[in-house]
This record gives C-alpha cells, sequence and structure tokens, in this order.
C-alpha cells in the first residue's frame, strides 16, 4: 500500500510537471476515435475495440517505458535496491498509470460524445481490466528486453500501433487471430456479448488466454532479470 | 554483521575477484581502495545482488545473502551509488523523501527523518525541486535517504565525489556521528585520500581481485624526525634519521630546540608505495 501511494503521489506530479503530454495525447485519442468511428462496421463494437486499445497500449508501454526512463536518468540501480522488486515497482506503476489512463479515456470518450454518438456498455468494463491483465504479460516480456536493450523502449510504440490492428477497431480481425493474444480475443468476446451469442466456454477461453500470457510474460522476465545477475549491468 | 569468503567474479578472460575475504563489524567503517578497475565496483554489486559471483559466499549477519527474500534484504542494506542518480530532480526534497519513504516502507513523517533534516542542512531547501540544489545538497538528501530506513549496512561509492571542501567535511562529520550511534555497518570506496584519513575507519587495498590488510602504522618510518630549531635567530628545520635520544643531544647546546617531531607520512604517499609493492608481487 506504501508503494502505491508513493507511486500514486509521484505519477500525478509527474502528469502535473508534463501536463503538454497528456494534453496532446488526448486530442491525438480523439482524433483516432473520430475515424475509428467513421470506418465500416458496428459502431458499439469498434468504440469498445478502441477503448480497449488506447488502455492496452499503455499497459503494454508503461513498464518498459518506466525501466528505459529510469535507466537514462540513471535512477533504475537505485530503484533494484529497495524492499520491493523491480517487477512489483514496475507492476504499481502501470496499475496507476491504467488508472490515469482509464480516466483519460473517459474524458475522451465524454467530449467525442459532443461530435458523434457513441454508446458503451460500462457493466463490460470487466472485459478491459482482464485483458489488460493478460497484456501486462506482453509488457513484463518488453520491460525484460528493455532492461538488456535500453532502444528496446523506442520500438515499444510499434508494437502499440500493431496492436490497434489486432484490437479489430480499424479493421475486421480474420478469424485465425482471435485467439492470438488477450486483446484480439476481448474484442471478440465484446462482439459476441453485444450479439447476445457469448457462452460460458468463451468467457473461459478468454480468461486462461489472459493468466497463460500474463504468468509466461512474469516468468520470461523473471528468468531474464535472473540471467542477466551473471554479467555486468549496463546501467 | 557482513562476512565474505572466497568470493570469485569473472567477466569473459578477466578474472576480477579472486577468492576475496572481507568482513564488516557493526559500527565499523571500512575504506574499501583499489585503482579504477580494481574491482571495487563488482564487490559491492555482489552484495547488493545485482551480479552474481561465480564463486564463494556472503554473510550478513550470520545469514547467507541469498536466503534472503528481497524485501528483508533491502530492509537491512541500503547503498548510495556513484554509478547511479539518487534523486528525482523534478520532485522537492521533501517530495523525494516521501517517495522514498514508500519504497522503502517507512512512514515520512516520522521525528528521525526531521532530525536528519535538520542535522544534514536541509530544512530551508526541502520543498525547493531538487533540480536547483548544489551537488553537495543532492548528495546529502541521497545520503539523508540511505540512512533515514537505519539499515544494518551501508555501502557508499565514492560518497563526497566531486564536493566542496565543507560538504566534503560536513558529510564526513555526519557520517562519522550516526554511523557510531546508529552502529551502522559501512562499506565505503573512495579515491579521496583527505576523505579516508578524516573517516574513522578500517582501510582494506583490493588489488588483483584479493584484499590487502592495512595499517597506516606499519609504513611510517620509525627514526624518521623533524627538528624545528632557532638558528642566528632564525627558525629551521630540518629532517634527520635517528634515535630521539641521539637526535637531541646532537641539537642540544649548539641551537635553540623548539620541536622534534616524528615526521608522519602522507597516507597517498604510503599507498603509492603499497600498490607498487603490490604490482610487484
Amino acid at each position: 500500500m506504501k508503494l502505491m501511494k508513493a507511486e500514486f503521489k509521484k505519477s500525478l506530479i509527474e502528469a502535473a510537471s508534463y501536463y503538454p503530454d497528456y494534453i496532446v495525447g488526448l486530442f491525438t485519442d480523439i482524433l483516432l476515435l473520430v475515424i475509428v468511428m467513421n470506418t465500416e462496421g458496428e459502431q458499439e463494437e469498434k468504440l469498445f475495440a478502441y477503448l480497449l486499445w488506447v488502455l492496452v497500449n499503455g499497459v503494454l508501454s508503461e513498464a518498459s517505458l518506466c525501466i528505459s526512463t529510469e535507466k537514462q536518468l540513471g535512477t533504475l540501480q537505485n530503484l533494484m535496491i529497495k524492499p520491493y522488486s523491480i517487477m512489483q515497482i514496475i507492476s504499481v506503476k502501470t496499475l496507476i498509470w491504467f488508472m490515469i489512463n482509464s480516466v483519460k479515456a473517459l474524458v475522451c470518450i465524454g467530449i467525442a460524445s459532443l461530435f458523434i454518438k457513441l454508446s458503451f456498455r460500462f457493466e463490460h468494463f470487466y472485459i478491459v481490466i482482464l485483458v489488460c491483465f493478460g497484456c501486462m504479460g506482453i509488457s513484463y516480456v518488453l520491460s525484460a528486453l528493455t532492461l538488456i536493450f535500453t532502444k528496446m523502449a523506442s520500438f515499444v510504440s510499434i508494437v502499440g500501433y500493431l496492436f490497434l490492428f489486432l484490437s479489430g477497431s480499424i479493421l475486421s480481425l480474420p478469424e485465425y487471430l482471435q485467439y492470438t493474444n488477450p486483446l484480439s480475443a476481448g474484442s471478440h468476446f465484446y462482439a459476441l456479448l453485444i450479439y447476445q451469442t457469448a457462452g460460458v466456454k468463451d468467457f473461459f477461453i478468454l480468461l486462461m488466454l489472459c493468466v497463460a500470457y500474463f504468468f509466461a510474460g512474469k516468468g520470461i522476465f523473471s528468468f531474464v532479470f535472473q540471467r542477466s545477475k551473471q554479467f555486468k549491468w549496463t546501467y | 554483521m557482513l562476512e565474505i569468503k572466497g568470493l570469485k567474479k569473472r567477466f569473459k578472460a578477466k578474472e576480477v575477484l579472486k577468492n576475496l575475504n572481507l568482513s564488516i563489524n557493526e559500527g565499523e567503517i571500512v575504506c574499501l581502495l583499489g585503482n579504477n578497475g580494481a574491482g571495487k565496483t563488482t564487490l559491492i554489486n555482489c552484495i547488493l545482488r545485482m551480479l552474481q559471483a561465480d564463486a564463494g559466499s556472503i554473510f550478513l549477519e550470520g545469514r547467507d545473502i541469498s536466503t534472503y527474500k528481497n524485501e528483508e534484504y533491502f530492509s537491512k542494506v541500503n547503498a548510495l551509488l556513484e554509478s547511479s542518480v539518487n534523486v528525482y530532480d523534478y520532485l522537492t526534497g521533501w517530495q523525494n523523501i516521501e517517495y522514498f519513504s514508500g519504497l522503502l516502507k517507512l512512514d515520512s513523517g516520522n521525528e528521525k527523518i526531521k532530525t536528519y533534516i535538520s542535522l544534514f542542512e536541509l530544512e530551508e531547501a526541502i520543498h525547493e525541486a531538487v533540480g536547483t540544489y548544489s551537488r553537495g545538497m543532492r548528495q546529502k538528501l541521497a545520503l539523508l535517504i540511505a540512512l533515514m530506513s537505519s539499515p544494518k549496512l551501508l555501502l557508499l561509492d565514492e560518497p563526497t565525489l566531486g564536493l566542496d571542501i565543507q560538504s566534503k567535511l560536513s558529510v564526513i562529520q555526519i557520517l562519522n556521528t550516526i554511523i557510531k550511534t546508529e552502529k551502522i555497518a559501512v562499506l565505503l570506496t573512495s579515491h579521496q585520500m583527505d576523505v579516508v584519513q578524516k573517516l574513522q575507519s578500517r582501510i582494506l587495498i583490493l588489488k588483483d581481485g584479493v584484499v590487502h590488510a592495512f595499517d597506516k602504522a606499519d609504513y611510517e618510518d620509525k627514526d624518521l624526525y623533524t627538528v624545528s630549531y632557532i638558528k642566528d635567530s632564525v627558525m629551521e628545520s630540518d629532517t634527520i634519521r635517528g634515535s630521539f635520544q641521539d637526535i637531541y643531544q646532537s641539537y642540544y647546546g649548539k641551537y635553540e630546540i623548539m620541536e622534534i617531531r616524528k615526521k608522519e607520512r602522507d597516507l597517498e604517499e604510503i599507498l603509492l608505495e603499497v600498490f607498487h609493492e603490490t604490482d610487484e608481487g
């Protein structure tokens, strides 16, 4: 809890210090939302897929960006000698930015709804949480790579945009990609829900996929982190 | 408190630590000296579990450090690393304290922190952004943060590097006071001999991957004296080898002797000799 409080306060100070970046981010999100909503397809499904992507993108990038930033600031070593493990620290940072990004996404939807008709079922927000939990596993893998190669963080945004396509918000997702990652599976499950064809089995598949991604990513991070202790650290 | 037995670490062809043995007691400051690349940082990284040694063991309070959980280990061990930036520029001094208190599972409002802020003379600037601090103030803040968790073992890598004389003296004084009263075991590395001399510490030399004990007295020339005397109303001084009695008798009666003092050699001068000896060895 102390870690959560400390990181939350620091993140708010950071957000206040670099607020122009967040304003630009918000406008970019609104612009993208308007583009997405003007493409062909079911509007509600696309809105959900887009919202899911906005939040997953934050989850995917936050941990590796955190490692990259701390490495560049020279503070990473100092964080690694604290009672909380580096994995706990990046997980909490990601959770906090997930909350901040959720508020940002709501503001984005609020502003966009003034200009275009939007409908969203908030009772299905649990899918977002589940998908983000699964994508945290991918985030751990990207973080592990950033630990070794600092420049990796620069490529994370490419991964983020790749996920924009995998969300199905811009293009309809081919069937064979639906269960390859938590984001595509989440979007697909939401589509089944709005067409009232979703069953317990579909939810169970999504749950298992997210759990598998999370623990596989966590395992890879731990392995890479442990393995790197045999070599000279470069930060 | 800390005991290291037979520590070995190799990076490709270079064996940096070769069967290194070392122990530090509670409340003791150990200054580890060595040339650049001698392996001081490698040793610190091994103690901090950031590097895995190839062989050997490190014990903290009699327990192998690999058996500690992260939380337990780093509530006992803290460090101020030269290679790391220890505070955030965009936060104020107080916000840094609050943030690191959270990471160290401490209550930032505790009395000890308030006492340290006063002891480190940071009261006036504590609510200002660290980016506006001088290097001395930043280092004091980083040291305060490292000390506020009351660690059992503190690793200080060049803690006074780049500080002006006043800040350096202030940091040394604070270290001497807090470490003795809090009974913290300290492993310190420095290239600044004046710092090493002023700290009430035991000196160890890290050379060729092995730690050598160092006692300045072993290198003192016991028969070398400086005699100050007045000759023709002018103060003069000579450096002479011999026994105190012989020197006294040779000057007595001829001149007015002002002082006969054993000539102490500079630590830097002695250490140069030590490093040269080990090089030859």
